[in-house]
């Protein structure tokens, strides 16, 4: 007898919202399986809602900390939960998004807890339904601090960090990744007393050297506490909130603060998702797959693709995992993702974007290389919006001037990075990139101006 | 039945025509009557009407892209019809249209005054099936480019492979990094000899020798039958070629020409123009050696038109140059006023901005006589066809040792057979063979040309 339907895809979020609709398009029956809201993290918790945020402490910080430079003497007031409501409801809205476009593709989506029984054989709720292949995309969550849960109120994730309540007079935040920073930046913005911890000798540890470098003294210099080096020994509530001992090179400290959130990780949303019988090949709270092979687990049927399956936990990775992986069930076509070419964007002010390898990783990689750079305060765009922090960084091959990786920080760099990402892709060299007629003035001819500082060619630097 | 929209006639004598924009794309619905494109065709821009209603599934082709006369641009859902399980079962790929459909599947075509007509060319066979992947389909677009990323190329050029050879795995066919890594390492695929790496005949002159080879490795691979849409330059080529053959009674004079000397002098020179880098081939020679021979034999410098011969007022010679897609005659103007240096190095710059695609109209016009040199393959000797309206091209063959007979002996001599196919409407063969005896002589003794 027939399946119910030819895949099912077990959550709703970039990865499975994405796979179920490509799937759909082409011609398969799908259902789509969400415990909570379309969407998933990214759209409800994520990538989304941060950005609106974000956009918030922009706004403040360019009013209060810049509004003289530009001739604005007003003083600037604003209500942290009117900012909340915003950011939640651009999520709303998005969620909507998908529910329609579900409906325009006849994606069939249920709303329950699902667990896989056997191959081919889904349990939702009371109810089963069987499908000809089983697509994984469950996502992660935040990963705990050793010893400490999180309580939703003291010791948080980014979740909660993104709808408190009322605005906290101090933060402590575990972790300089990009969310432990972006919510850093958003906080210290609108006035809390930020300190985050950073175990790594330096934020943002997969980035440039220099860019991690720029970034953390522009932080410092608005206002945040930053250490690096420094291991969280001791976490723990405390009468006022939550009270932890660091270890800096300078020595130990103790820091109070009204609340503590936890980014030092994810960890795959795989307990309860299959039965025991079911033996998928899980590794450290991630599923195996074959990432050349269609993301297939060594279960015949079963695919997973996301952040279920692990890093580089980026929401961009996860669609296109998912899409790659149905048209090969779907014997669309045998895409695979190129894991070297994948963008990186953290929406601090300054940003910071990239894509490919760091100075450092080529060197290590034995890549002779040469570099392009370009800083912004010799932009004329950058100097005109007042935002002249960051630079360009282009890493080339000597021999050949292949692009090897772009490093951006400055104030539009998340705009900027797909450029590179598209020169990565089509192999450009400097060449292209010198020849390439950037329009004037704009931030993205400083890309121009770095391959032309690589080549000795650049009139402005 | 999805409806396949062919290229459709829009001028009386377009092969083939540029989608030179896209004015619907896919998902639009379109009802009998709408602009699909503005078509370019070798005469004027055109617009492509649809004559079926429908959706659109699937576009083939891209704008820029040259498509010839009855293959197909576009797929139609008709009414009923998913566009999107239509283009599903394409297979994405751009195939051409199946000549079996053609009957079921009238194209859209059209005569300038809007009329329906049926697809006038045959729809061209189906490409044989290349694996499953639409990625594998040959990457030699028309025109003979290959599609390859600059690193790829850069990598080539660097390797000194023709890329043309390397079979790309990108999209489209894409030749990409890997494949010219792979291709080096000896494991890639070559697709053997392309289009694009055929040699067409003549390019600078240059002495005999060992021609240079690609990094060759036998391949086992089993050659692909490749059908290659002709390139404006080949029909260009095919076109004036088949004319002069059909229109000029040939008349081919061979003469040998012992070079000792000039090989001799041309050595000293270049010695002593070392230090200017300028390195004068044996082509140079020829090249001067003409200008001067013509000078003296007005009749071969002329054009012919049936009610006149014009004897030209310049000597301006044309010299075949191979390119990748073709071949191309720059024109060495005024030749016969240069010195050697100077016939050198407007040769070079004129083959430089041949390859380089950079010729000025002024460059490739006025031509009063053309030099055709095949001597770099070793070619012992060749007959070359006039280029027309001139009246006459001369044929360089390699300069190579042969036995000579001097006195009653035998000897080791240089010798370079050159011919001259001469229009027998404008050049008796007289009037040829004088021309061939002033040039031999003043190529086996140089210095006459001081003279």
């Amino acid at each position: 007898m027939a399946n119910d339907y030819d895949i099912v895809v077990i959550g709703g979020g970039p990865a499975g919202y994405a796979g179920a609709i490509r799937a759909a398009q082409l011609g398969k029956n799908v259902l789509c399986i969400e415990r909570d809201k379309l969407g998933g993290v990214c759209l409800n918790w994520g990538c989304i809602p941060t950005k609106a945020l974000l956009s918030n402490a922009h706004l403040v910080e360019m009013v209060k900390r810049h509004g003289e430079r530009f001739g604005y003497h007003g003083k600037g007031e604003w209500n942290f939960g009117e900012m909340i409501g915003r950011s939640r409801g651009v999520a709303g809205q998005l969620n909507k998004g998908i529910e329609g476009l579900f409906r325009k593709y006849k994606v069939k989506s249920k709303f329950g807890v699902a667990q896989v029984i056997a191959p081919g054989k889904v349990k939702v709720g009371d109810e089963v339904v069987t499908a000809d292949a089983i697509v994984i995309a469950t996502g992660a969550r935040p990963r705990p601090f050793p010893g400490v849960e999180f309580d939703g109120k003291t010791v948080i994730t980014s979740k909660e960090a993104m709808s408190l309540e009322a605005q906290p007079k101090s933060m402590l935040i575990i972790g300089a990744g990009a969310i432990g920073l972006e919510f850093g930046y958003f906080y210290n913005a609108i006035g809390t007393k930020v300190t985050v911890v950073e175990m790594l000798d330096r934020v943002l540890p997969i980035e440039d050297e220099e860019v991690s470098d720029t970034l953390k003294k522009s932080l410092v210099a608005k206002g945040l506490e930053i250490h690096t080096s420094s291991k969280t020994t001791k976490l723990e509530k405390s009468a006022k909130g939550v009270k932890a001992e660091i270890e800096t090179p300078q020595g130990k400290k103790t820091i109070e603060a009204d609340v503590a959130l936890v980014a030092i990780g994810v960890t795959g949303n795989v307990e309860g998702l299959f039965a025991p019988e079911v033996k998928v090949e899980i590794d450290r709270g991630h599923i195996k797959v074959d990432r050349e092979n269609g993301f297939a687990t060594n279960v015949p049927g079963i695919y997973a693709v996301g952040d279920v399956i692990g890093p580089p936990w980026l929401a961009h990775v996860a669609h296109h995992e998912a899409v790659y992986c149905v048209e090969r069930i779907a014997g669309h076509s045998k895409h695979t993702v190129d894991y070297s070419i994948i963008p990186g964007c953290t929406y601090t002010e300054p940003g910071v974007a990239s894509v490919g390898l760091t100075e450092k990783a080529a060197r290590e990689a034995g890549h002779e290389i040469r570099i392009g750079k370009f800083p912004f305060a010799f932009s004329g765009r950058a100097l005109a919006a007042g935002e002249s922090e960051g630079f360009v960084k282009l890493i080339f091959g000597k021999k050949y001037g292949e692009l090897l990786g772009a490093h951006i920080i400055g104030a539009v760099a998340t705009e900027m990075i797909s450029e590179m990402v598209m020169a990565m892709r089509l192999e450009a060299t400097e060449e292209e990139i010198v020849h390439a007629m950037h329009p004037h003035p704009t931030f993205s001819e400083s890309i121009m101006e770095a391959a032309g500082q690589g080549l000795g060619e650049s009139v402005h630097i | 039945m999805p409806i396949e929209v062919t290229m459709p006639k829009l001028s009386p004598t377009m092969e083939s025509g540029v989608i030179a924009q896209w004015l619907v794309k896919v998902g639009d619905a379109i009802k009998e009557g709408d602009v699909l494109a503005d078509i370019e065709t070798d005469k004027a821009t055109m617009q492509m009407k649809s004559y079926e209603d429908g959706v659109i599934a699937h576009i083939d082709h891209e704008a820029g892209d040259e498509v010839a006369l009855g293959d197909r641009v576009m797929v139609l859902a008709k009414k009923g019809e998913d566009p999107k399980q239509v283009a599903a079962g394409l297979g994405g790929g751009a195939k051409k249209a199946d000549p079996k459909a053609e009957g079921q599947a009238p194209a859209a075509a059209s005569g300038e005054n809007g009329k329906r007509k049926p697809a006038e060319a045959p729809a061209p066979e189906a490409e044989p099936e290349v694996e499953d992947d639409e990625d594998e389909l040959a990457a030699v677009g028309t025109g003979g480019r290959v599609r390859s990323s600059p690193l790829a190329r850069k990598i080539a050029a660097e390797a000194r492979i023709d890329i043309a050879r390397v079979k790309g795995t990108g999209p489209g066919g894409r030749v990409v990094r890997r494949d010219v890594e792979e291709f080096l390492a000896g494991k890639g695929k070559d697709r053997g000899a392309s289009p694009a790496a055929a040699k067409a005949p003549a390019a600078s002159p240059q002495p005999a020798a060992v021609p240079p080879r690609p990094a060759a490795r036998i391949s086992t691979a089993p050659l692909q039958e490749q059908r290659i849409p002709n390139s404006r330059m080949r029909k260009t080529i095919a076109q004036r070629m088949s004319q002069s053959k059909q229109t000029a009674p040939e008349i081919h004079v061979t003469v040998d020409v012992r070079v000792d000397k000039l090989v001799a002098l041309r050595e000293t020179l270049n010695k002593e123009l070392a230090a200017e880098k300028v390195k004068l081939s044996v082509g140079d020679f020829v090249t001067k050696a003409v200008a001067v021979s013509l000078r003296r034999h007005p009749a071969l410098n002329a054009t012919f038109e049936p009610d006149a011969i014009t004897r030209r007022g310049e000597v301006n010679i044309g010299i075949a140059v191979a390119l990748e897609e073709g071949l191309i005659v720059p024109v060495l103007h005024h030749a016969d006023q240069m010195g050697l240096i100077e016939v050198r190095k407007g040769s070079e710059a004129l083959a430089a901005a041949a390859r380089g695609g950079n010729l000025s109209g002024d460059q490739l016009s006025g031509g009063t006589f053309t030099i055709s040199n095949l001597g770099m393959y070793g070619v012992k000797q060749f007959d070359a066809i006039i280029n027309l309206p001139e009246v006459a091209i001369l044929a360089v063959s390699a300069a190579e040792k042969r036995p000579v007979v001097e006195g009653d002996a035998i000897v080791v001599g240089t010798v370079m057979s050159l011919t001259l196919s001469a229009d027998h409407r404008a050049v008796d063969g007289a009037t040829a063979a004088d021309f061939m005896r002033t040039l031999k002589n003043l190529l086996e003794e140089p210095a006459r040309m001081l003279l």
